[in-house]
């Protein structure tokens, strides 16, 4: 695993916009960086991070099973207990999934350790399954690397696979959410839409906002027909504080992804597996906090049950330095997890996102950041197996 | 080889940034389903409402499509769509069910610009409405698609979800 700098393509902001990607760029600050690239052999990628990826992820299927069957789960994991019908039945229905990330520490060498699990609403896809891809193929086209180069990334093609059979049952449209102004949410829920409709399902956007409830208790869409079928990239512990949230048990609506997922978007899966597989070599030691817990001590991590992008996750490293990231999450309990650096290639710090599309794994794709905590601004690098 | 074999976009290839015109369907035409569901919209009193109810009903007895089995007509229009139409004979052919009505005048507006065929020569003021097969559209007597909006009396409310999107900007990861 090496990272090789590079000079970009001279028009690929153009081609960037010309494909759909708006949100290249953030705040003036680079968010696509092809200035460098990461560059894997295939035992890497195969045995380091393929191979686990799909042990963890069945490990993280395991203690859904548990979870429906087994309600000490739920509590732990501070779900409503007004939703845990909804979420068992999700899962006895076998309401389908399409995808989910594992952030891992990977440096080359050793066991990748997965730091959290992404399976509600993970973001970054478009970049991971498409641009990426498109940029490999440009690379190569152009000359600067050679034909036989290959990249960990069949995500598209496993979503359209997914896609596909879920056509065979759609009889309706199935539309697809995300929050008004969110440009960046709205480019992952595009692009999962576009795959779609090439699987020949038909689709229709809606704001979150306006997603309707009729006197019957099911949801609609702006013009007030039923909505049978959505994708919202929004957190399912959100819909459960919403207004909405109690119409959730009377609609027939079928929601991408299932509610089963709160399980494992939850924090609270990083101590469940820790103690179902202690001392397994990908994972980090990790409990739930006590209610009067000491200070947190050098070397752990403190992180709530419900966050994104790094929000309210606060470190003490082996040294004793502290760093923390605010956000709106502060009221939720909280796990720790042992600290585990991420690796430092120049500048900056490398975060792999592994990506499981149905139940395989598909690829991965890269973050760095100046900081140790990945956030929503954390630039994206493409990566080649060579 | 570990890539996908090929990616290509189907619609968000040169997009503009804020595709809001994609099943945003802005101001729409209303579809009445009954006259109950016509009174409640609140737009029409109820004489006006039985009024075009009576004229769509009869505008759909002379127009709606024929057919000579169940199984052709439901080909076309959906099961569960069709009828038997009443005749004194007792062997009267199939057409679909009136699924709703529509005023003519908003009808008129919003067809002549979307090339939805008009009942040339009618004097009726409102417009019959046919489900489609898959239940998700209304449709002309001649299987177009009508772009509108069902009145919305039994409409609870909207913006129920996404409450805390004043917090924040994203909610992916």
């Amino acid at each position: 695993m090496q990272r090789i700098t590079i000079a970009e393509r001279p028009h690929w902001r153009e081609e960037a916009e010309a494909l759909g990607f708006n949100f290249h760029t953030f705040d003036g600050e680079p968010y696509w960086d092809e200035t460098a690239y990461y560059r894997f052999s295939l035992p890497q990628i195969e045995t380091d991070l393929e191979a686990p990826t799909a042990e963890l992820h069945d490990m993280c299927m395991d203690i859904v099973g548990r979870a429906v069957r087994d309600e000490t789960y739920l509590q732990r994991l501070a779900i409503p207990e007004r939703f845990w019908e909804l979420i068992r039945s999700s899962y006895q229905r076998g309401d389908a999934h399409l995808y989910g990330r594992m952030d891992l520490a990977y440096d080359g060498t050793g066991p990748a350790k997965l730091l959290e699990l992404n399976y509600d609403t993970p973001t970054s896809l478009y970049e991971s399954g498409y641009f990426q891809w498109v940029w490999l193929q440009s690379r190569i086209d152009d000359g600067t690397l050679p034909q036989s180069t290959d990249q960990f990334n069949s995500v598209q093609e496993k979503l359209f696979e997914i896609f596909k059979k879920l056509e065979r049952k759609l009889s309706r449209k199935m539309h697809f959410a995300s929050v008004r102004e969110s440009i960046e949410d709205r480019g992952t829920v595009q692009y999962l839409q576009d795959i779609a409709e090439q699987a020949g399902i038909r689709t229709q956007f809606i704001a979150l906002e306006d997603v309707g409830v009729d006197s019957t208790g099911q949801f609609a869409d702006k013009d007030e027909f039923p909505i049978e079928f959505i994708f919202k990239l929004y957190p399912w512990e959100f819909m459960f504080e919403d207004e909405f949230a109690n119409y959730l048990q009377t609609s027939r609506t079928t929601w991408f992804e299932p509610p089963w997922k709160a399980i494992l978007s939850n924090k609270g899966m990083l101590p469940l597996l820790w103690e179902l597989h202690p001392e397994h070599p990908n994972l980090l030691p990790a409990f739930f906090e006590a209610a009067n817990a000491t200070p947190l001590q050098r070397g752990w991590v403190r992180k709530p049950l419900f966050s994104r992008e790094g929000a309210n996750i606060q470190i003490v490293t082996p040294q004793g330095e502290t760093l923390s990231v605010d956000g709106p999450y502060a009221d939720a309990p909280f796990i720790r997890q042992a600290f585990h650096a991420l690796p430092k290639f120049g500048d900056a710090y490398t975060l792999i996102g592994s990506w499981v599309i149905g139940d395989e794994p598909a690829g991965i794709g890269i973050r760095e950041d100046e900081t140790l905590i990945t956030k929503d601004t954390s630039r994206f690098l493409p990566h080649v197996i060579a | 080889m570990k890539r996908s074999r090929s990616v290509k976009l189907a619609m968000m290839s040169a997009v503009p940034v804020l595709l809001t015109a994609c099943g945003d369907s802005g101001q729409q035409p209303v579809i009445y389903q009954s006259v109950d569901n016509c009174v409640q919209a609140g737009e029409l009193s109820y004489s006006e409402c039985k009024q075009h109810f009576d004229e769509a009903l009869a505008e759909h007895q002379k127009t709606a499509p024929r057919f000579d089995t169940k199984e052709a007509c439901s080909a076309e229009w959906g099961d569960g769509q069709c009828q038997q139409t009443p005749t004194a004979s007792g062997h009267g052919s199939f057409m679909p069910m009136l699924a709703g009505f529509m005023m003519a005048r908003a009808f008129n507006n919003f067809g002549a610009n979307r090339n939805v065929d008009m009942q040339n020569g009618s004097t009726s003021r409102a417009t019959p409405l046919y489900r489609s097969g898959n239940n998700d559209t209304f449709r002309t007597a001649s299987n177009q698609v009508v772009p509108g909006k069902i009145a919305s009396a039994n409409m609870v409310s909207r913006n129920g979800f996404g409450a805390a999107s004043s917090q924040r900007s994203s909610y992916g990861g």
